[in-house]
């Protein structure tokens, strides 16, 4: 690890926000199948980013995803070097960890609908007070001591505001998997269909 | 690393939360930017996770989701002030409200490869798929829904002094609480298919009934029950009031349902050509599919994301041993 960590430039969070982001949904659900490999998925998600975020220059990756995908596989295999007993189950499914990697699907740069639903909601779900700072930073762009302005509030209330904020996003995002083709095998009728935020129908 | 008190995830994330807001409100202190490295030293998904953070705090698309996704009408008191320019300016990228003699009518669209839903003031749904628009105007004896653009799938709050009526060019139908889609075809055709309860399709109010405001109810039209489609198309056209013909068919139930699945953002198919399925995605999609040769009649069936053509001809070129080829921005899929 560099000796000097810098959080990371402007430049560098929106090319992670371009190229990575779109693809953590897909990472995870990855992720989850090799979940018999003992490692924790938020880890591994954790410390992929922070290769990413280290690299010196990024102009060399021709298909971010796929690089994403091997970054996160060699932090597994360090993993497994790391601890002392690698479970048998372990050694089939690292074999089968290659073959998706291969996988040369161009890239996708769009957010799936469902990831953006759970934000949207995420969102939804905090504080009045909070949700409006969060808004007013994320969508209308003022700075926090605009927001703190506008909102009459102390400029450290904002930044508990925006931290609350960043907690959920964090907290949310990626974590949808393939919940979509779920929903829709299982759903009975058509008004049925719902969100899995409300799991309490009434019954009439 | 340290093994013996390793931080779990979650909490790392607190944390980088923290800081991502801490860094987003200006220049740190020298004190600060000692507690910060110190910090991140510590272990290096801390780093991981303050990048993350600050890459989710940068995507537009994320900004978009978070932005007010339904149009507040009325946004709630306490917030009107603060979010008035927010709303203002976001909302009108898809919300035009103009005004009739009736009231407001209020204009929605979506764009290629979206699906909007559209929760309406009486408590109706409207799901607008791919590249579609439509206009809600409520009036004191009916709920009126132009449909201008494409197609919707409409869940409606029971209301019988109030039918909800969804009107094409050809025909309009109207109900008083169910479930059904409306889809565009060219000028000329129109598809309603239900999906629970009843549904008049009937030619729509010639413009002279319109403009004496006549009742909209047309009564001279068929009923459709749950699991019937019916296609309408005008035969002749007319100031006066055109003529229209409407056949209707049953529809096993999963096929209506099998047929709704873009409202999930997918689409299902049992047993179409791969020239339907692939005439399906290019609502969706821009990406463009050739097919060549005799490819074209292969069967296609399974689900599959309505915004990623290039899955699917990947996925069909695997199961109907076919290869595929980048051409230009096309992808070919040939034998």
């Amino acid at each position: 690890m560099p000796k000097q960590m810098k959080p990371i430039s402007n430049e560098r969070a929106r090319w992670l926000a371009a190229h990575i982001v779109p693809h953590e949904a897909a990472l995870r659900a990855w992720l989850r199948g090799k979940s018999s490999l003992g490692f924790d998925i938020d880890d591994i998600v954790q410390e992929t980013y922070a290769i990413l975020a280290a690299k010196a220059s990024i102009e060399a990756i021709a298909n971010p995803k796929t690089y994403a995908f091997q970054v996160a596989y060699s932090v597994i295999l360090q993993q497994l070097r790391q601890s002392r007993v690698v479970p048998i189950a372990a050694m089939a499914d690292i074999g089968t960890l290659e073959a998706v990697i291969d996988d040369p699907s161009p890239e996708q740069t769009l957010l799936a609908r469902d990831e953006l639903e759970r934000v949207q909601r995420a969102i939804e779900a905090l504080p009045r007070q909070t949700r409006t700072a969060f808004v007013l930073r994320r969508v209308e762009g003022l700075s926090q001591a605009e927001i703190a302005k506008r909102m009459n509030l102390s400029e450290h209330t904002v930044e508990k505001h925006i931290s609350r904020g960043i907690k959920s996003l964090l907290a949310q995002f990626g974590r949808g998997g393939n919940k979509a083709v779920q929903a829709s095998k299982d759903k009975t009728g058509p008004i049925e269909r719902d969100d899995d935020a409300q799991t309490n129908r009434k019954i009439h | 690393m340290t093994t013996t008190h390793r931080q779990t995830a979650k909490s790392i994330d607190r944390d980088a939360a923290e800081w991502a807001a801490r860094l987003d409100s200006g220049a740190l202190s020298p004190d600060e930017e000692n507690t910060l490295q110190h910090w991140l030293a510590g272990d290096t998904r801390r780093f991981g996770a303050l990048a993350r953070a600050q890459a989710l705090m940068a995507s537009p698309e994320i900004a978009d989701a978070i932005a007010p996704a339904r149009p507040r009408l009325v946004p709630p008191l306490g917030r009107r002030g603060f979010l008035t320019a927010a709303a203002a300016s976001l909302a009108g990228a898809f919300l035009i409200v103009s005004r009739t003699e009736y009231g407001e009518v209020h204009d929605y669209a979506s764009e290629v490869g979206e699906i909007r839903v559209i929760p309406l003031e009486d408590g109706s749904r409207v799901t607008l798929n791919t590249n579609s628009a439509v206009s809600v105007e409520y009036r004191p004896h009916s709920r009126l829904v132009k449909l201008t653009r494409g197609e919707a799938y409409f869940e409606v709050a029971k209301n019988p002094d109030r039918p909800f009526i969804v009107s094409g060019p050809a025909a309009q139908a109207r109900a008083v609480g169910t479930a059904y889609s409306v889809r565009l075809g060219d000028d000329k055709h129109m598809q309603v298919r239900v999906a629970s309860g009843r549904v008049a399709v009937e030619p729509p109010p010639s413009a002279i009934a319109e403009s004496l405001r006549l009742s909209p109810i047309a009564d001279n039209g068929a009923y459709l029950d749950a699991n019937q489609q019916a296609d309408v198309k005008v035969v002749r056209d007319g100031r006066w009031g055109g003529q229209v013909q409407i056949s209707i068919k049953d529809v096993p139930p999963d096929r209506v349902e099998r047929e709704l699945s873009w409202r999930e953002g997918l689409l299902s198919f049992e047993g179409e050509t791969l020239a339907e399925a692939i005439d399906e995605f290019s609502r969706y999609s821009r990406q463009q599919v050739v097919l060549q040769g005799a490819v074209a009649r292969e069967r296609v069936s399974g689900l599959f994301s309505a915004t990623d053509p290039t899955g699917f001809a990947r996925a069909i070129a695997i199961s109907l041993k076919l290869k595929t080829r980048k051409e230009n921005d096309a992808i070919v899929i040939y034998k």
